[in-house]
């Protein structure tokens, strides 16, 4: 029992409490110093409980409270604890981490915004509820943080609330989530009637207790949870809203869209595991809808050309690959990938938001060129972010996007794997795209108007510091490939039925020998490494032909594919055919509905509602005359009809 | 014949004693004490009520249950929760009439003596066991309150507040003790155990001496719990009364009459268990539609409050219907949700009557909802927040404690079989959203009309106040254990 741990949500919960209370009234502009403490202080309080779970083996765990218990309600006895396990301790890392190293870079890009501080309570309270989403040990805590982190998003993407665009994204995300939030709610229900807990772990935890649960329940639950999983990681149908939210300020597209938030559903389904794997039908629609995003996202970056637009979709294609690794049963590549992607993607928005800034809020790639001579370390930070991002031999994204890739061919989907490459030579090309569009070439814009200049180095900084995992991060945890540092730390989450001290591992020489047999082959392993190196390699350098020397028209390219340009450019008319097939029929319902239910029935019986109880409420004022006498009367009339039922009918005159 | 008197168990009703002899030497020292001294007699009365707290615990962890005075008095845990819950009130009430009787120049010296002395009536209700006990004890409690209404003598609205309480109080207990006496015809005693004794098993039940006499006695305390229809006098006192007052006796009061009612219709009357729950059952649909219903047109706060403490006391009327002896799990389910709702209710109500004390103005009390409340959170963020959290609370959000008392109560209803009251709370519940949650869209939407003015500070014992009264709702939402654990350990109704 570790009794400290709850300092790692509190810290970021006192920040916020302290800036949104108190923030207004501060002197000058040092509303970020309480949240750049707290998130410090949380940071190396997270160290030390990851320290502590390296060193025993064992996860760690603070019951901070239990919720309603001895009330006698069922069995619903929610504890609150704190759980960290080598899962967790990834998860908390990169939370507290890059969340440091955002909050730090936030103070340079948001430093002449007037809702400073309002900017940072927010920000603290996103950190928050992303730490108890992943350090709960059960369904309810992590919704509490599931919803906590949508809320926080909702109020950043509308940040800058003036903007009708703002406002118009923010709802887009809230009600997009909304969808998945609703599937999440009904799994957990379907959980607890299922198991009669919520809890993971534990011998009455839900994770012991699969074995002899039908089949059925089990797919249904999981495919309820993967519409939460959707939603949160804009997957499948649910994608729409995270290009979108690309209108909040930079630090939160790289804190929330990138790095955090958005993996929430990978590591919900990483989490529940045990749950997917007794359900391989739910897997294997996971797995489709995972692919599928990956590839259609991917083709819709390479003809972006806002520079955020381009690493939005680049996230949701990221995040495709970590789904549908999941899908096939990669669970570790897929955590690996969600840390790797976490640096290198919060590393490319920062020095996309430290371009921006110097170009005076432009985003449009087309009207800049030739920036790397006034943003030097801007340029080189993020050309490495770019090489991680582009699967570059030896990068951190290379090494984790390689390990799904023969993951995923390994446990026997190696279609998946063959899509997965053609979507890494995509990833190649469009990052460069990106980099040469923006860097190389000359200025498009006009130079007697803007004037681009390196950003401060409150903001640098954090790129630096980001910059230098993005490239080496892969090789110290990333190898041997498939068995590197990465699995070794978390192969105890995955041991036995649901991991921990379990009953289910029976036969420990079977699992060792499972265990052995469980590494990819050599040719796979080779041959996946030149795979992925060849098409990065690819990718790279066709992007310089056409837009790094001109050597092969761009514009050219697009005439001659002109359908397939026109299908990527408007995102496989994703929008129009919800436009289509789902707003413009919902809002003609809602018309009628409008029209004839609501404003004639429904507002009818809602209106005689409220004129009812108001004009009751407005009778007994009329009663409340003030004169005592009336009063004493309507005493008088109370005893009379109390004692006059009770003599004239006898006492069972109400039936129970 | 030889009378023996009754042996002196003085230690029994030590936290009774200690706040009575309190009292009279806070009068007699206000004799001596300059008028700008006066606070000096707050703290005092302060430190009476925490010395009577600590005797509460010396009890509980004694010799409990016991009767002492021939009977007339039973110490037993229940009625020590109850008086801790009291003492808790009105320790909050005094540190809130502090520096606003200065403030609003009501710094009489009798003041703090009179609350004390009220405080004593309400220890003595929690203990009585016998229905001249419960009179004696409910007497020196009014007559208190009585005075305390009209404690602003420069105020008309005070005086009149003052007047009808008495007026409609000595009306009802009138009842009161004609029902007490048609009770002591029927059966010949007016003790609670030895009524038990009398009813079991006789052919009493049908009596119509004692039903008219229940049925009177009701009356009595439906009028002192503000329950419809016996209600009418309270928004009209509320608001007279100087708020200090008004936050004193909406809690204090509802507490030690719900213990009184408690442990008369469980402790003394269980044989008659079918009569006295059907009229409380009417009692409380009536009380939970019109106490929420009337508060929604109210743009005065203190009247607002006045009705919200009606719609309050229906809940705990809900659980008291529950408590039905016959089913031990049911009834102990339904009077630990008494005492849990009671507990929180003290809490939260005070909290919001502190927001209000510390709005109040020496030329104006700032009760007006639309003009004093709107944009508040602009100027003071953390009252506004404070009061923001009262409000969910009483309104029954979830993680307030207002939500666990309601989940309690109503869970409480449904195992009793009574699926109506519940159906009826949850509505009204929601209906009184409307105004509560009103509140909170004023204080966070509207325009302040007091924009250009400086904030006022909050003195520091009405910020210790909101501090233990928001600590205490939020925690008994978030940890519901700990008072429900100790509500549990309270469910000894002595009546042997």
């Amino acid at each position: 029992m570790e009794n400290w741990l709850f300092l790692i949500p509190l810290m970021p919960l006192l920040a916020f409490a302290f800036d949104l209370l108190l923030g207004r009234r501060f002197p000058g502009k040092w509303a970020h110093a309480p949240a750049w403490i707290a998130m410090a202080v949380a940071f190396v309080v997270s160290l030390l409980a990851v320290l502590r779970v390296a060193r025993t083996g064992e996860p760690v765990s603070q019951t901070l409270w239990r919720w309603m218990p001895g009330a006698d309600l069922g069995g619903f006895d929610i504890p609150f604890t704190i759980f960290i396990d080598q899962l967790t301790s990834v998860m908390i890392l990169i939370i507290t981490g890059i969340g440091f190293l955002i909050h730090i870079y936030s103070a340079g890009y948001m430093g002449h915004d007037p809702g400073y501080y309002r900017f940072f309570a927010y920000l603290s309270l996103f950190v928050f509820a992303m730490l108890v989403l992943v350090l709960g040990d059960n369904f309810l805590v992590m919704f509490f943080g599931w919803e906590g982190v949508g809320l926080c998003s909702y109020l950043l993407i509308g940040y800058w609330f003036d903007r009708r665009s703002a406002g118009d994204a923010a709802k887009k995300a809230f009600i997009v989530n909304r969808v998945g939030d609703f599937g999440f709610l009904i799994g957990m229900f379907l959980l607890f009637t299922t198991f009669g807990t919520l809890s993971f772990f534990g011998p009455e935890g839900i994770f012991a207790n699969l074995a002899g649960k039908g089949e059925g329940v089990l797919t249904a639950i999981g495919l309820l949870l993967f519409v939460g999983a959707m939603g949160k990681s804009a997957q499948g149908p649910l994608t729409v809203w995270l290009p979108d939210a690309m209108e909040g300020p930079t630090p939160v597209s790289a804190l929330i869209h990138a790095a955090t938030m958005v993996t929430a559903g990978v590591y919900m389904m990483v989490r529940a595991h045990a749950l997917y794997e007794a359900a391989p039908v739910a897997l294997l629609v996971v797995l489709i809808v995972g692919l599928a995003t990956c590839f259609i996202a991917a083709t819709i970056g390479l003809v972006q050309n806002d520079i955020k637009r381009v690493m939005a979709y680049s996230t949701v294609s990221q995040l495709g690959y970590m789904v549908f690794a999941v899908g096939a049963g990669a669970f570790i590549p897929a955590i690996f990938h969600l840390m790797t992607h976490a640096f290198f993607k919060a590393l490319l928005f920062l020095g996309a938001g430290s371009v921006i800034h110097g170009m005076h809020e432009e985003q449009d790639m087309r009207k800049m060129g030739g920036l790397r001579r006034s943003m030097p370390i801007t340029y080189a930070t993020l050309v490495a972010g770019s090489l991680a991002l582009a699967g570059f031999p030896l990068t951190a994204g290379f090494f984790s996007k390689d390990e799904i890739l023969v993951g995923t061919w390994f446990e026997g989907y190696p279609l998946a794997a063959i899509v997965g490459w053609i979507v890494a030579f995509m990833t190649a090309f469009y990052t460069f795209r990106m980099i040469f569009l923006t860097f190389h070439g000359q200025p498009r814009f006009d130079p007697e108007h803007v004037h681009p200049h390196e950003s401060p180095p409150v903001m640098t900084l954090p790129l630096i510091a980001l910059a230098i995992p993005s490239l080496l991060l892969g090789i110290i945890v990333g190898l041997p490939a498939e068995a590197g540092p990465i699995h070794q730390w978390l192969g105890p989450v995955f041991e036995g039925g649901g991991g921990h001290a379990d009953a289910a591992r029976t036969m420990a020489v079977a699992v060792a020998a499972a265990e052995e047999a469980h590494h990819p082959p050599a040719w796979l392993t080779v041959g996946g490494f030149a795979a992925s190196t060849l098409l990065s390699l690819a990718g790279i350098a066709l992007a310089w032909l056409m837009y790094g020397t001109g050597r092969i028209s761009a514009q050219a390219m697009g005439r001659r594919f002109a359908g397939l340009y026109a299908l990527f450019y408007n995102k496989w008319y994703l929008d129009d055919i919800y436009q289509a097939l789902i707003v413009a029929p919902l809002d003609v319902l809602a018309r009628i509905l409008w029209k004839w239910v609501d404003a004639g029935f429904i507002d009818g019986i809602v209106n005689g509602v409220a004129h009812l109880t108001g004009g009751v409420s407005q009778q007994l004022r009329k009663v409340q005359t003030g004169v005592v006498s009336n009063y004493a009367l309507a005493i008088a009339l109370g005893t009379v009809i109390i004692v006059g039922v009770y003599l004239l009918l006898g006492p069972q005159f109400l039936a129970r | 014949m030889e009378i023996a008197p009754p042996p002196f168990d003085l230690g029994a009703i030590a936290p009774f004693l200690i706040v009575a002899v309190g009292a009279m030497i806070a009068l007699l020292a206000d004799l001596f004490i300059p008028p700008a001294r006066r606070p000096a007699l707050g703290y005092f009365a302060l430190g009476t009520t925490l010395v009577a707290i600590g005797a509460c615990v010396w009890l509980w962890g004694g010799a409990v249950p016991r009767l002492a005075f021939a009977n007339m008095i039973a110490v037993d845990r229940f009625g020590l929760f109850v008086t801790i819950v009291t003492l808790i009130g009105a320790a909050l009430s005094i540190l809130l009439s502090v520096d606003f009787l200065q403030e609003q120049r009501l710094g009489y010296g009798e003041y703090f003596p009179l609350m004390l002395f009220t405080v004593s009536g309400m220890i003595l209700l929690a203990f009585a066991n016998d229905l001249i006990t419960f009179f004696i004890a409910l007497e020196i409690l009014s007559l208190g309150l009585y005075i305390l209404a009209g404690s602003a003598r420069g105020r008309a609205v005070s005086q009149e507040s003052a007047i009808k309480y008495f007026l409609l109080g000595s009306f009802s207990f009138g009842f009161l003790v004609y029902g007490t006496s048609l009770i002591y015809g029927a059966t010949g005693t007016t003790n609670f155990t030895a009524l038990r004794v009398a009813l079991e098993g006789s052919g009493l039940t049908d009596n119509p001496l004692l039903l008219a006499g229940l049925a009177l006695v009701l009356v009595g305390f439906a009028f002192k719990l503000a329950l419809a229809p016996f209600h009418m006098w309270t928004p009209d006192v509320y608001s007279g009364a100087p708020t200090a007052v008004t936050a004193f006796m909406s809690v204090g009061t509802k507490v030690a009459t719900f213990a009184a009612l408690l442990r008369l219709v469980t402790g003394a009357l269980p044989a008659l268990y079918a009569d006295w729950s059907n009229a409380l059952f009417a009692l409380a649909i009536v009380t939970m539609i019109l106490g929420n219903l009337a508060a929604i047109t109210q743009r005065n706060i203190k009247r607002m409050l006045a009705y919200s403490s009606i719609g309050q006391a229906g809940y705990v009327l809900v659980a008291v219907v529950a408590s039905d002896t016959t089913q031990p799990g049911v009834n102990d389910a339904a009077q630990s949700s008494v005492l849990f709702y009671l507990l929180a209710y003290t809490f939260m109500n005070l909290g919001a009557f502190a927001v209000v004390v510390a709005l109040a103005r020496p030329d104006d009390e700032r009760l007006d909802l639309d003009r004093d409340y709107a944009g508040l959170a602009r100027r003071q963020p953390l009252l506004a927040a404070a009061m923001a959290v009262f409000m969910l609370s009483l309104g029954g959000i979830p993680l307030t404690a207002g939500f666990m008392g309601k989940l309690l109560v109503f869970r409480a209803a449904i195992e009793a079989g009574y699926w109506p009251l519940a159906v009826v709370g949850v509505l009204t519940s929601a209906v009184a959203l409307a105004f509560y949650l009103r509140v909170v869209v004023r204080m966070y939407a509207g325009e302040s009309r007091h924009a250009e003015e400086r904030p006022a500070r909050v003195p520091v014992p009405l910020a210790v106040v909101l501090a233990v009264c928001l600590v205490a709702t939020i925690q008994f939402g978030i940890l519901p254990a700990i008072p429900l654990d100790a509500a549990r350990g309270a469910l000894t109704i002595t009546a042997p």
